[in-house]
């Protein structure tokens, strides 16, 4: 197996992953029956996208770098947001063999009657190969990884089950289940969290009701907005000038306008593969309604208590990086996708915004110590992609502050470590789902 | 003049871009191409009236004078013809 890796490494390394990126996913595509030109198409679609992420990440890159690297603060690692890790993620071979697997995962486990969710949000997987990615990094072992990256798609389809009654009632999303990690995994942690809030009294009853805040925070939702807020801000405490201030600011604001713009050839590359596995749910499973249709949290994102909770939580994230002791962490790209770490949360709360916000602030906390602590990692990984791009200098580390602050792989990327820390977390965690399942039932 | 529809989700990238893509094809195989954008939903606000569609793939929290579509069914499958019909209503209108 040690030689398989071996040479599998070499090939790809070989080639450098943009070549060998699109060619895994044209065979892919036509394991998945797609037709050759389209096939053709879609995998030369993800070439370009891979490309184009690079190259904003290196221009960010080199444009940070001057004032950020300059170690003159202390936050010196910058969340860019989750499209690195993606990046990261489709610039492996990870990523196809991990698409196929988890379908087929899926496959069996419904079978066996050990899951009702089938899982067709393709996209999403990316966050099951990434878990199996940091694995391999930290083991050097691909059997490893991509076990880790099994038990990851195992974990979210039987979360997916067990929130789906809730997702159906609060949500008003019938026959559907929520499958995304960076968001479900939180489902028990705002179930715990509420467990608690309901023994302190006075504090139990407490509620805020979004529609009066909702207005005034309007432009907090606007993404590039929030990138030039935070690049003037970053170019303040990096003690830049008026100009390095201003390039910081509009270069942050180019970061989120410009990277959903990329980053969506990779998804407009995959619909072809989207299309079948749901082509295969329609038709292996045409009139079991009992089977959940396994989707991407969006269709939670326009909640208003969701969309409004993600909104107060926007400027209190920023407000806690900067006062909590020892935080490395520059939130920034990820300030755009608050909504999918807090939609479960508000889930298990039962639309409560009070006990939404006050579980969602530790979560963050844990994110930004974890995102820093992760941060090397991530960008070596960036920096091993064997593209030739601008690296940052040393004192400037790149992090993606939720997804790459998520506490689930980090668990995963020490568990599979033989981390004894990790190691006892599991009957913990075991017996804290147990009791979740049992008092969902009721 | 080409109608535009903006494609909205939670983030604007993924599935607001599978149900785009769809809802291109069956214009363009209708014969009416249309322009479009992505958004984030918490976006919509200041997009509004620039657009002759929204089509969201989550409902939509605000009052906003473009008329909104709920897309969810072009992803599921649940009632898609539906949901392309009343699309191409709108965008077949003068």
């Amino acid at each position: 197996m040690q030689g398989w890796s071996l040479n599998v490494t070499s090939f790809y390394n070989g080639l450098g992953p943009i070549i060998v990126m699109p060619i895994l996913v044209f065979i892919l595509a036509l394991l998945f029956s797609v037709k050759p030109g389209k096939a053709f198409r879609s995998s030369l679609t993800v070439g370009v996208s891979l490309i184009g992420i690079f190259a904003i990440i290196g221009l960010l890159i080199s444009m940070l770098d001057p004032f950020v690297g300059s170690g003159t603060g202390r936050h010196d690692v910058i969340d860019l947001g989750w499209s690195p890790l993606t990046f990261v993620t489709w610039a492996s071979p990870f990523a196809p063999i991990v698409i196929g697997m988890t379908v087929l995962i899926n496959l069996v486990m419904i079978k066996f009657n050990l899951t009702k969710t089938f899982n067709v949000d393709v996209w999403n997987y990316w966050h099951f190969a990434f878990a199996g990615i940091l694995v391999y990094h930290g083991t050097n072992s691909v059997v490893l990884g991509l076990l880790a990256a099994s038990f990851a798609s195992i974990v979210l389809l039987k979360l997916a089950d067990w929130t789906a009654p809730m997702v159906h009632k609060h949500f008003n999303v019938p026959g559907v289940s929520i499958t995304t990690l960076s968001s479900v995994i939180f489902f028990p942690v705002g179930w715990l969290g509420n467990k608690i809030i309901d023994w302190i009294p006075g504090l139990r009853n407490w509620d805020l009701t979004p529609q009066s805040i909702q207005k005034r925070l309007g432009f907090f939702g606007e993404p590039y907005i929030v990138g030039l807020l935070m690049g003037l801000l970053l170019g303040i405490v990096t003690g830049s000038d008026v100009k390095g201030i201003l390039t910081v600011g509009l270069t942050c604001s180019a970061l989120m306008f410009l990277m959903p713009r990329v980053v969506k050839f990779l998804m407009e590359g995959l619909t072809p593969i989207t299309e079948a596995v749901r082509e295969k749910y329609k038709k292996r499973y045409p009139d079991r309604k009992d089977i959940y249709i396994g989707l991407d949290v969006s269709v939670a994102a326009g909640n208003p208590t969701v969309i409004t909770t993600a909104l107060i939580l926007l400027p209190l994230f920023i407000i806690v990086a900067f006062i909590m002791p020892g935080n490395r962490v520059f939130p920034l790209g990820d300030l755009a996708n608050l909504t999918t770490l807090i939609a479960m949360v508000v889930l298990a709360s039962k639309g409560n915004m009070f006990r939404s916000l006050l579980i969602g602030i530790p979560i963050l906390i844990a994110d930004l110590y974890i995102a820093a602590q992760m941060a090397p990692v991530l960008t070596n990984m960036l920096r091993n992609t064997q593209v030739d791009v601008h690296v940052p200098s040393d004192d400037l580390l790149l992090t993606s502050a939720l997804d790459g602050g998520n506490p689930f792989r980090y668990w995963i990327y020490y568990l599979f470590q033989g981390d004894l820390i990790a190691l006892s977390l599991i009957p913990v965690i075991g017996l804290l789902l147990f009791w979740l399942v049992k008092d969902l039932r009721r | 003049m080409r109608k535009k529809v903006i494609f909205a989700c939670a983030t604007g990238v993924a599935t607001s871009t599978f149900v785009s893509q769809r809802v291109m094809q069956y214009c363009e195989e209708n014969g009416v191409p249309i322009d479009y954008e992505q958004s984030n939903v918490a976006s919509l606000p200041s997009l509004d009236n620039t657009a002759d569609l929204i089509v969201a793939t989550t409902t939509v929290p605000y009052d906003l004078k473009t008329p909104v579509i709920y897309g969810m069914g072009i992803i599921t499958g649940i009632d898609e013809d539906e949901v392309f019909h009343e699309i191409m209503k709108v965008i077949k209108e003068e």
